[in-house]
């Protein structure tokens, strides 16, 4: 009790810091975490590359939403959970006791498996992230910046001021996509965000996924081993809350070293 | 013996048949009011509505208790609304489990206190204390009214409140960490802007407690048929609807029965315009989060 | 140490205790002074002047600034109300109140120190947007505190000043003179047998509807029309209940006699939706496969709702009623008109004689209360009311923890 309290009077310090390797956005060191008693990462230890895109894939419940939330530390927000380990971001630990989470989430922005717009306006959906941060940007110019690098804004450009919810579920996830661009993140993280839309808006979603990698980092999720194969550079592979291999794409998809990646890869289990 | 369909059958209509019961009693509890009610409405009309009240002149206009009944269920939600919104935020957002586990049965115990124990409590205690703190001229007033029924409406509004805060999906809240924002913000600009339409018809449901509460009020308001001058005046005695009734039914006798039985009917529609809009109010927080998502 | 935090820290104390103190003297009508009051506000001013300055000094923005003009507001009230009077008498305006000037220093202390310890998270956290969020926090905290306090006020008087009434005589003997002395045995049994009949009343009633709803009704007109009847009959207020009760089961059913029967018929209607809804909500929560399950073994409808559905649903049918009936218990508005006399009815016998019930026999006392020396039976019957009315949510409470079902 004393000591949380000298804790929270403390000095604000430096936080610890790290030259990751050029061309290296993040690097997960050691990662462990539990939800309650049970263990849903293992040890993990990967590089994100700059302006590339990483692929996680593995058999459902095998970690991999629990490992990319711990990117940006959404898994904060379940009580149950406890971390160990290191997530380095631009040299700088996310999980210091020094850093602010909500600092974190801005910086590493994230689209989720179901399209979830806010039940208000288009616009007001993009520029949330910019209001809750602070910053000051013009609305407008951020909602036509982020709709046209979203490839949304010509489809609605003459209905900004309709809600969210009523645009059609390829139309939600594109727009969740420049809501999550915004708050000019440096890495985008996404959970299957195809798994809930048809083929052709997924193929809308795919180009705009390849699109982004100019100009940011992108860690996407997903259970479709072709979508894995078409958008990523690199891939990671799990299976039961570990990291079973990572390297290249083709690599991985033609000349899996381990004996489970080339099961899971040839359709063999999972 | 009866085949095995046309028993499922029998069954099928009985049930029915209950179910229709307890819709007629509805209409029947309304039918009745007014056909007691229909005698005073005929003979003195629009004078019902009047502020004149005077049982030795024949003069029975309702306005006073109408009056009263507003003031006092709106002070009680001036009360009531702040301090349950907040509880109810505390309780479904920020709250540690076993806090809210521990705190949620003290709620259900405030809701489960009998009316004529606030009643009793509220002018023994509280009306002596406002007499004493104000210099009032008696212990009855508008104010301990507003104070008691803000009490009593409180369980609604946390309970209810809390339902629909806890209904906004859990997706729409992480949508929001994830850009940044924190708890408070998420808190503030999406879980109760997607809840307003629940929190509403808590507010309304409590406001209809309020209108509707008779034993708590009778005991503290004073039972004066008289529009305080001025009318903000909430140090003055005066009446309700409901106290007006149950004050008054005991010993009546003619045609004052039938302009309790009006009174009746009042509260009546008030209180069922009031549930049909906190109903549809309900119904559309849920379809917003369940039908179009 | 960080200085900034220590200083947001002291201000916080400071504040929190003076809100403490004028929470303190308003709840007992404490004089105090006027010296008292500005020493109160005045610490927290200059507190917030310290932390103003200290802030100008380390930061170049403006919230210094922002915390001198609150510090001056909080300063400037407490100088001003120098010239309050010693009572204002708010008579000159038609009001009717003499409000001593007392009240207002306690009243401003409560408030300005609460909303001072509130804007102190602002400069700990240093203007960030956590600090915003911890002083909601705390706001959020306070409300949940005055939420419960009006509780322990009731349940701390209620017990203090009845548990000496409650006595052997008091439980086992009819009222003698006017309640002095006595008790109210016959008030307890006629509460009983009042929720008793009612339960046997509204059972049926309730869970057939429930059922109906749940099972048979398929979603359309029907089913609207009963679920506005059965809320807009939830909010019915109680007297409402007792004037239809009154004109139709005394006036008309039993030619103007009041009596068991006629009470128990109205506190059914008043339970009849809480029922409803239980049950409906119960039957609900039993899955649509496990129904599907037993319709594909051949067995009709009326089976799979006796053997499959109902099983699982009655401990929460049960809670439901017995919730209601807990509600029924406490009521007075239904009865008084319908059921209850204060004395003479003796221990219920019938039917159709009138009894005595304990929310009455209170509403009795009350009356008498100045006129005859009734002070202490009065409260002991308050808590045995309360007694009973929390035993019996408490037992519905029992019965879900126990049967809960997990599907
Ligand atoms: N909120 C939670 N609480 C407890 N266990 C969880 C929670 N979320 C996920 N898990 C468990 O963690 C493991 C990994 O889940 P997840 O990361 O969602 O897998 P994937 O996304 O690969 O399908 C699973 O075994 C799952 O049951
Ligand atoms: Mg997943």
């Amino acid at each position: 009790m004393f000591e949380k309290f000298k804790e929270l009077l403390k000095e604000e310090m430096r936080c610890e810091r790290k030259e990751l390797p050029k061309g290296i956005k993040m690097q997960v060191e050691s990662f462990n975490l539990w939800y309650g008693k049970t263990q849903a990462i293992k040890s993990v230890n990967m590089d994100l590359k700059e302006n590339k895109i990483t692929a996680i894939i593995g058999p459902s419940g095998c970690g991999k939403s629990t490992l990319i939330r711990g990117l940006n530390r959404m898994n904060d927000t379940i009580s149950s959970v406890k971390t160990e380990g290191k997530v380095w971001l631009d040299g700088f630990n996310i999980y210091d006791s020094t850093t602010d989470c909500v600092d974190v989430r801005r910086q590493v922005g994230m689209v989720f498996q179901k399209p979830n717009p806010f039940p208000f306006s288009i616009a007001d959906n993009i520029y949330y992230g910019c209001e809750v941060n602070g910053m000051k940007v013009e609305k407008d110019e951020v909602v036509e910046r982020c709709l046209k690098q979203s490839a949304l804004w010509d489809e609605v450009k003459d209905r900004l001021d309709e809600n969210a919810l009523s645009l059609s579920g390829g139309q939600q996830q594109r727009l969740c996509i420049a809501r999550a661009l915004a708050t000019e993140p440096e890495v985008i993280l996404m959970d299957e965000p195809c798994s809930a839309l048809d083929p052709i808006a997924t193929a809308k979603i795919e180009d705009l996924i390849d699109e982004l990698k100019n100009h940011y980092t992108v860690v996407i999720v997903t259970h479709n081993m072709q979508q894995a194969a078409r958008v990523s550079d690199y891939t990671a592979y799990m299976y039961l809350g570990e990291l079973i291999e990572f390297g290249d794409t083709t690599q991985i998809f033609e000349n899996p070293q381990e004996n489970s990646t080339e099961k899971y890869i040839t359709g063999r289990f999972g | 013996m009866i085949s095995r369909r046309a028993k499922d059958k029998m069954v099928h209509y009985t049930f029915f048949g209950i179910a229709t019961v307890s819709v007629l009693i509805i209409f029947f509890i309304f039918i009745f009011l007014f056909v007691e009610a229909y005698p005073a409405i005929q003979r003195f009309g629009s004078e019902l509505l009047s502020r004149d009240w005077n049982v030795a002149r024949n003069q029975f206009g309702l306005l006073p208790a109408i009056f009263g009944s507003v003031l006092v269920a709106v002070g009680a939600l001036v009360v009531a609304v702040p301090l349950g919104l907040g509880a109810a935020i505390y309780l479904s957002e920020i709250a540690p489990n076993r806090i809210r586990v521990l705190l949620k049965p003290f709620i259900e115990l405030l809701a489960g206190i009998p009316s004529i124990v606030y009643g009793f409590i509220g002018a023994i205690l509280l009306g002596r204390f406002l007499y004493d703190t104000f210099g009032m001229r008696g212990t009855n007033s508008f104010l301990a009214g507003i104070l008691v029924l803000g009490v009593m409406a409180l369980p609604i509004i946390v309970s209810m409140s809390d339902d629909s805060l806890k209904a906004v999906p859990k997706d729409l809240k992480d949508a929001s960490l994830a850009l940044g924002a924190t708890k408070w913000q998420t808190i503030r600009k999406v879980t109760i802007p997607a809840a307003i339409s629940g929190i509403s018809s808590a507010v309304i449901m409590g406001m209809g407690r309020a209108i509707g509460e008779t034993m708590a009020v009778m005991l503290i308001i004073g039972s004066v048929m008289r529009i305080p001058v001025p009318f903000f005046d909430i140090f003055e005695s005066g009446n309700t609807l409901t106290a007006l009734i149950a004050v008054q039914m005991g010993e009546a006798h003619g045609i004052i029965i039938n302009v309790l039985f009006t009174a009746g009917i009042m509260l009546f529609t008030i209180v069922a315009v009031m549930s049909i809009i906190s109903d549809i109010l309900q119904k559309r927080t849920t379809d917003k989060f369940e039908g179009k998502r | 140490m960080n200085i900034r935090k220590l200083i947001s820290l002291w201000i916080f104390t400071v504040s929190t205790v003076v809100a403490i103190l004028g929470f303190w003297a308003l709840a007992t009508r404490m004089d105090v002074e006027y010296w008292m009051f500005f020493v109160a506000l005045t610490l927290i001013s200059a507190s917030y002047y310290l932390s103003g300055i200290y802030h100008h000094m380390t930061e170049k923005d403006m919230n210094g600034v922002f915390m001198l003009f609150y510090a001056s507001i909080v300063l400037m009230v407490a100088a001003f109300s120098f010239y309050l009077p010693e009572i204002l008498d708010m008579r000159q305006w038609e009001i009717n109140a003499r409000i001593p000037n007392f009240f207002f220093y306690s009243l401003s202390m409560l408030f300005l120190g609460i909303f001072s310890s509130y804007l102190s998270f602002r400069p700990f956290y240093n203007f960030k947007k956590e600090g915003a969020q911890m002083g909601a926090y705390y706001m959020l905290y306070i409300t949940m505190i005055f939420t419960l306090i009006p509780l322990f006020v009731i349940l701390f008087n209620i017990v203090y000043r009845g548990a000496g009434g409650i006595t052997w005589e008091f439980l086992t003997e009819d009222i003698i003179s006017m309640g002095e002395r006595g008790g109210v045995y016959p008030a307890i049994l006629g509460t009983l047998a009042l929720i008793l009949v009612t339960a046997v009343i509204v059972l049926p009633l309730g869970v057939g509807t429930a059922i109906y709803l749940a099972e048979y009704a398929r979603k359309g007109l029907a089913v609207r029309v009963i679920r506005t009847a059965v809320n807009i009959l939830q909010g019915t207020p109680s007297i409402v209940h007792g004037l239809f009760g009154y004109a139709f089961f005394v006036l008309i059913l039993f030619d103007g006699q009041k009596c068991l029967l006629a009470g128990a018929l109205t506190l059914a209607i008043l339970t009849l939706p809480i029922v409803i809804r239980s049950a409906e909500e119960a039957l609900n929560a039993v899955p649509g496969d496990l129904r599907d399950a037993s319709l594909a073994l051949g067995a009709s409808k009326w089976q799979t709702i006796k053997k499959v559905v109902l099983p699982p649903s009655l401990p929460g049918i049960l809670t439901g009623t017995v919730l209601g009936l807990g509600r029924a218990a406490g009521e007075t508005a239904p009865i008084m008109f319908t059921a209850v006399y204060f004395s003479g009815a003796g221990t219920p016998s019938s039917l159709l004689r009138p009894i005595q019930a304990l929310p009455y026999h209170l509403l009795s006392l009350y009356r008498l209360i100045g006129y005859r020396d009734v002070d202490l039976q009065a409260w002991a019957t308050a808590l045995l009311l309360l007694i009973i009315v929390l035993g019996v949510n408490v037992s519905a409470i029992i019965i879900r923890e126990k049967y809960r079902q997990r599907f």
